[in-house]
């Protein structure tokens, strides 16, 4: 294959666009520690308790959904050559709805007002449709027609999905129409949230970022041949189980899909051990964490274990972990990268530029990673039983949240310092 | 003349770096020959701006071939080797 297209610096968007999402995304997670912190083990008896669903949304939406949005903007170009038509206008739009409207739609859960949950369809359904266009878009300019392209596709559809049950079931709560349906539908919400579009994104963003950031051998080619689709085909088949009333399709079709995420946990912690530089850092702490987690998950799964034990380990385990611990190489990459460029664009070889590893500390990280690891030490002895620990696992939670918050300003802060020394008049 | 720079065990954003630096050694008749693992998209507009062109070749699963040249110069012969 011969290749002479790519990606100019033009094409790159400004750094603003990821970190508005990066910056802003541990905060909703520290208003998920401090309602544990506050509430305590109620948030843990039930899934179906409103403070659950509200922490579930802050977790899913506000955390994961907007830095996997954030994270796209910037990887497309890198991963694919695909830029995002119009990023900053899109992403800002979106910005403008999403943080509002997850806002409303949390309150509105924590609250039981279902018409505030109807309130908040309006600016969450926009900008999720504004991204899947967006994204859509870029994807059909890809200068890669890759993997990583059908997974984003694959995961697209998922979040399509997920977005369309839950705003049914806001919708028919508001209209009490169908309530005796609601478990299933919810099931069904949750399973393409989770797994069509969260999963997919893990497999597919880090069956690219394992080799690329830690030096491994690439994740087997049948793998990422076969495993979006066998994952996507099993969700709809899970779906057609759930419509059809089939529990034994329903029940084959989660697990084929939990058989993907645990195969791709295994491969992952096989590949990181046998990286070619056997360096252990923050990102790898949070990644074993989150395969853990994950392999965790699914045996809970098995055991038929509550809904609230598979939610701690699959949103506190591995949807918060696992983005945290990749966000600790992107955003020092996109700061290194957007000061490199600039520095080219003015022509001031004076000024340094400094090295991606300083942009934050390991010593910040690993303070990040001990306090989520402690968190999530507490929540699960809270859930086997050990009700005076969910406090002490929210203040964890909270603090982990706001490390978290604090080195990813710390990142963006340095680079805007010598972004101005590079702008300065020689 | 051809220099050859092999940056396929490296971590992000060293094979960048060594590209650049590499590059800043390069004599007007050279070109680079660079050995990666994956296909380094974000390289492509540095190159541009700094007034070179390239040609990327896929040489196995995880494999790139990328040479660099100046654009004011012929582009080079590609070595022989595997193609996919």
């Amino acid at each position: 294959m011969l290749n002479t297209a790519g990606l100019s610096l033009e094409q790159a968007p400004p750094i603003g666009v990821p970190f508005v999402f990066f910056l802003s995304a541990p905060w909703f997670a520290v208003v998920a520690g401090l309602m544990l912190a506050w509430l305590g083990p109620d948030i843990l008896l039930t899934r179906w308790a409103p403070s659950s669903l509200a922490a579930a949304h802050l977790l899913g939406l506000g955390f994961l959904g907007l830095i996997t949005i954030g994270a796209l903007f910037q990887l497309l170009p890198v991963l694919a050559g695909a830029a995002v038509p119009r990023a900053v206008g899109v992403s800002r739009t979106a910005y403008g709805l999403l943080v509002p409207g997850i806002a409303m739609l949390v309150a509105g859960f924590w609250t039981s007002s279902t018409g505030l949950q109807l309130v908040a369809l309006a600016p969450v359904g926009s900008g999720v449709l504004i991204l899947v266009i967006a994204l859509g878009l870029a994807l059909r300019r890809a200068s890669a027609a890759s993997e990583i392209v059908r997974v984003i596709e694959l995961a697209i559809g998922g979040l399509l999905l997920a977005a369309g049950l839950g705003a049914t079931i806001v919708l028919a709560l508001n209209a009490r129409v169908g309530l005796m349906l609601l478990p299933a539908w919810v099931d069904l919400h949750l399973s393409w949230a989770l797994l069509g579009w969260a999963g997919l994104l893990l497999v597919g963003i880090g069956t690219q970022l394992v080799p690329l950031f830690h030096v491994t051998p690439p994740y087997p080619a049948w793998f990422r041949g076969a495993a979006p689709t066998v994952l996507f085909v099993a969700l709809l088949g899970a779906t057609a189980g759930h419509i059809g009333d089939d529990a034994r399709l329903r029940v084959l079709g989660v697990a084929a899909a939990l058989a993907v995420l645990a195969t791709f946990a295994v491969l992952t912690l096989q590949l990181q051990a046998a990286r070619r530089r056997p360096v252990w850092d923050p990102t790898l702490s949070f990644w074993w964490l989150g395969m853990a987690c994950l392999l965790g998950a699914v045996a809970a799964w098995l055991a038929d274990a509550p809904g609230t034990t598979l939610g701690v380990l699959v949103l506190a385990g591995v949807a918060v972990a696992v983005p945290s611990g990749v966000l600790y190489k992107v955003a020092p990459f996109l700061a290194w990268f957007h000061l490199q460029a600039e520095q080219m664009a003015q022509g001031r070889w004076d000024v340094a530029v400094p090295h991606m590893k300083s942009f934050v500390g390991d010593r910040a990280a690993h303070a990040h990673f001990a306090l989520h690891a402690a968190a999530l030490l507490l929540l699960l002895a809270a859930l086997a039983g050990w009700d005076a620990v969910a406090r002490p696992a929210g203040v964890l939670f909270t603090a982990a949240s706001v490390v978290q918050g604090v080195n990813l300003l710390r990142v963006y802060l340095r680079f805007r310092a010598v972004r101005r020394l590079l702008a300065r008049p020689v | 003349m051809e220099h050859v720079l092999d940056v396929s065990d490296l971590e992000p954003p060293e094979p960048l770096e060594r590209i650049l630096d590499a590059l800043d050694q390069l004599g007007a008749e050279d070109w680079l020959h660079v050995r990666h693992r994956r296909e380094p998209f974000p390289l492509y507009g540095f190159l541009q701006r700094l007034g070179y062109a390239w040609k990327t070749e896929r040489t196995g699963e995880a494999a790139f071939d990328i040479l660099i040249w100046p654009v004011t110069s012929r582009p080079p012969v590609p070595p022989a080797g595997p193609s996919c």
